[in-house]
């Protein structure tokens, strides 16, 4: 288990270096100027080269990367080019909004798709069943973004139980649970659809296996047959697919949060792009790589506890 | 020979009559308990709040709230021609129209407690815009400045290189025009997110990609203003700017400037302003790409544009058409000019003179923008009927800005506005040869008018600060008639900006002017 770990933190080690070496050159390959998008359309030869300057931005193309590995290496992720306040700080600032968002998606993915999809399984071929796969496939047509809007005119504007403006600084728990509801529902129905139809699948191939026939035929309630023994397997396959939906999640944070105009890592991100902020939008996408990096991880760690017969040799 | 009843009727009539006139107008409508604006900006972040760097359309309201300038613009209306008093009570020019005074209102205070506004802070803040070294996008704006004097903590005189008789104009509320405190830069305040003004609010609060927090100016020398905070929320999604506004959560939003949006939201009871001056759109002619060195073919497309279908596409509360090479209400601007009519027989006949009968094909970076793809696919099906076959190669609007300044494009689709309003700016950056792209002194000429064919330069240099106002104009009428024969470029309209806010939000103006709200000592909140 120790040695498994080991070689997938040095993978990780690799993709780290990687994935901020290709940011870093497709960046710069793309022909904008972020000088252009801060000063305007009227600044003068001058004053464009002397932002460049300043931003490092006239230094050959290896010395700028030398100087962006070597801050990575010190934990030191630059200054935003654009309002030159700390790319740390403001990541640090945004992350947990990211990161509940993305947890309650998974969480509202999970329990919504995996109960459908048993429920669909266990009562296939009935109404039940037509029902469950009617919401998946809403579920893959409907875009999150147009969902939440969606969501935002019904509970928000009709209802008036949801705020549409999602401030979230200086809000007490219960706030910002309340304000976490409606965008954590936007992007976990969508990600429930996809559970929802593979726990199906999944549950309709045990269910045929004859260790359940066995165990029916022993007399075991169906309830402890589904849930027992039938579901723990089902798992191993779910959740190794919600592990792959981590990165669909998070791109999906990134537009829920620009509807909900919630504060997160994606709506810096989407902003660091507008403005062609080159160092904000490499340590953004930075974050992500080691994010889905370590979702997978521990991903793959969570089969040994599901599944006895693996084993990380 | 009155009856004392009479006259003691009067006398009580009067009186009443005049009590009522003096009357307090808020009497009559109930203010909003709780006097916070908050506005739903059409933008991710602002980038800076220093006035003489900001050029982002996110901080022009935010701007022009904190900071103020030697003259105003006539509440809600940018008009250089109308100014009023601002943080100057008055001014004079020498006969020469080089050297002009202003007299400094006194007893205004900064903002944080850094002192009293005088004379200093003028001068510092001219020279700061000047300066090459901190290399301010309005510098040239200022170039015909010679030197600023400090008279006494009260007056300032500006010396001008040349004659301008429209100087004034330069020092209104509006980028190089923004007065700074000589203090604060001092005591090295940051301006960007820390900025300094006179204005009735003061900047409070910087929440990144999220909001920026003004709070009332007690002491503001106008008044103390009845708002009591304004949160500038940024909300890039319209959709979500939109459900804000109907929620009430927000008192205005920008909206995008589309007929079907604007008649959406005033269906629905809000109010919807349209201000100008805003952007002109101009399709400038590469001359210096074949086949557009032709001016038949230049005319051909001119004649084959058919302003009114743009027109209707944007809506027609919305853009009105363009002809001049001087967008109309610019100083100087006229309209005895040639016109090309919409007429594809006509553009054809020129396309077959010039050898072109079976019409041609060009490719042209375009950007994504909402204001600037659809109306070049509109234009692209028009030029389809007289032949021409206009193929897009869309990209991202940062990267449509570099593409044409390395002069890869034809043509080139702009849409601008510039501050002062007069031929001189507008001409200096898109027609003449010194700001020929390429050029090291390059602005936005992408025609390379004056660089690869013959220009109007000769013009534009007896026009440029000639003393005479109306031979200044004679001149500038010359250049515009100049353009249009050589039909280098396509001007197409003016496209207003668009916002919408709650009835309850009484700016205490008529906006008719500026991207986006701003609120005033005047603006208050009413009860719903």
């Amino acid at each position: 288990m120790f040695s498994f770990i080991l070689r997938r933190m040095l993978s990780l080690v690799l993709i780290a270096i990687a994935v901020p070496t290709i940011v870093f050159f497709v960046m710069r390959m793309v022909p904008a100027d972020p000088a252009y998008v801060v000063l305007g359309d009227q600044a003068t030869a001058e004053s464009l080269a002397a932002f460049r300057q300043k931003a490092g931005l006239d230094q050959p193309l290896l010395v700028q990367y030398g100087e962006f590995v070597s801050g990575l290496a010190r934990g030191d992720l630059g200054k935003s080019m654009i309002t030159g306040q700390s790319i740390s700080a403001q990541i640090a600032d945004v992350f947990p909004d990211t990161l509940s968002l993305a947890l309650g998606a998974l969480v509202i993915g999970a329990l919504v798709g995996i109960s459908i999809g048993v429920i669909t399984a266990v009562w296939r071929n009935t109404w039940i069943d037509f029902v469950g796969r009617v919401f998946a496939l809403l579920g893959f047509s409907f875009p999150s973004f147009y969902l939440g809007v969606l969501l935002l005119l019904i509970f928000s504007v009709w209802l008036g139980w949801f705020p549409v403006v999602h401030t979230m600084r200086g809000d007490g728990w219960g706030e910002y649970l309340h304000k976490l509801a409606l965008p954590a529902l936007s992007l976990g129905l969508v990600q429930a659809a996809y559970v929802t139809r593979l726990t199906r699948s999944a549950m309709l191939e045990v269910l045929g296996q004859d260790y359940v026939r066995t165990a029916f035929a022993k007399g075991l309630a169906p309830r402890k047959v589904y849930f027992k023994h039938a579901l723990r397997n089902v798992l191993i396959t779910v959740i190794t697919a919600m592990g792959v939906y981590t990165g669909t999640i998070l791109g999906g944070a990134i537009l829920t949060e620009t509807v909900f105009n919630r504060p997160g890592l994606g709506k810096l991100l989407i902003g660091a792009i507008a403005q062609r902020d080159y160092n904000l939008i490499q340590s953004g996408l930075i974050m992500f790589a080691l994010v889905i990096m370590v979702v997978n991880l521990l991903v793959d760690l969570s089969y040994g506890l599901l599944d006895p017969r693996i084993k990380y040799s | 020979m009155f009856k004392r009843s009479t006259v003691l009727s009067a006398v009580c009539a009067t009186l009443v009559v005049a009590a009522l006139q003096h009357a307090p107008v808020a009497h009559a409508q109930k203010l909003a308990t709780e006097q916070v604006v908050r506005f739903g900006m059409a933008f991710n972040d602002i980038g800076t709040l220093d006035p003489h760097v900001s050029v982002g359309s996110s901080e022009t309201p935010i701007v022009m709230t904190i900071f103020q300038s030697l003259v105003d613009f006539p509440g809600g209306e940018m008009n250089g021609d109308k100014v009023v008093p601002g943080l100057a009570e008055r001014w004079e020019a020498s006969a020469d129209k080089k050297v002009w005074n202003f007299h400094l209102r006194r007893g205004v205070q900064w903002h944080k407690g850094f002192g009293e506004f005088t004379a200093e802070d003028v001068k510092f803040s001219i020279e700061r815009v000047m300066s090459k070294e901190f290399g301010s996008p309005f510098r040239k704006s200022l170039q015909n400045i010679e030197r600023v004097d400090i008279v006494n903590p009260y007056r300032v005189g500006i010396v001008l290189k040349q004659p301008d008789p429209t100087f004034v104009h330069l020092m209104g509320g509006y980028q190089a025009g923004y007065i700074m405190s000589k203090k604060a830069a001092d005591k090295n305040t940051d301006p960007k997110l820390n900025p300094i003004g006179t204005g009735p609010f003061v900047m409070s609060e910087y929440k990144a990609r999220e909001s920026v927090t003004l709070v009332r100016n007690d002491t503001f020398w106008r008044g103390k203003p009845i708002v009591e905070r304004i949160v500038y929320q940024f909300m890039p999604e319209a959709s979500t700017r939109e459900l804000a506004l109907k929620s009430g959560e927000v008192s205005a939003i920008g909206i995008q400037a589309k007929q079907e949006i604007v008649d959406r939201l005033r269906n629905g009871g809000f109010a919807v302003d349209l201000t100008a001056p805003a952007n002109t759109f101009v399709l400038y002619l590469n001359v210096n790409k074949k086949p557009l060195d032709d001016v038949r073919v230049r005319r051909a497309l001119a004649h084959g544009t058919d302003r009114a279908n743009l027109i209707a596409f944007l809506g027609k509360d919305l853009a009105k058409a363009e002809y001049s090479a001087l967008p109309v209400g610019y100083t100087g601007h006229i309209d005895n000019i040639t016109k090309y009519p919409y007429d594809v027989a006509r553009a054809k006949a020129l396309l077959a003179e010039a050898g072109l009968s079976k019409g041609f094909t060009m490719t042209v970076n375009m950007s994504n923008s909402n204001i600037y793809l659809p109306p070049m696919q509109i234009i692209q099906e028009q030029w389809k009927k007289i032949g021409v076959t206009v193929v897009l190669k869309v990209v991202d609007h940062p990267t449509y800005h570099r593409l044409i300044r390395q002069d890869e494009n034809p043509l080139v689709l702009y849409g601008a506005f510039r501050f002062p309003m007069t031929g001189q700016l507008y001409f200096d950056q898109f027609y003449a040869g010194a700001a020929s792209i390429g050029k090291p002194t390059a602005i936005t000429n992408f025609i390379h008018y004056g660089d690869i064919i013959p220009g109007i330069d000769d013009l534009l240099a007896k026009a440029t600060y000639n003393p005479n106002g109306p031979e200044q104009l004679r001149l500038w009428g010359e250049v515009q008639k100049k353009v249009a024969q050589d039909a280098v470029s396509i001007p197409l309209y003016t496209q207003y900006y668009a916002m919408a806010r709650l009835k309850s939000l009484d700016l205490g103006h008529v906006q008719k002017s500026f991207s986006f709200y701003y609120i005033t000592e005047k603006s208050r909140l009413l009860a719903r």
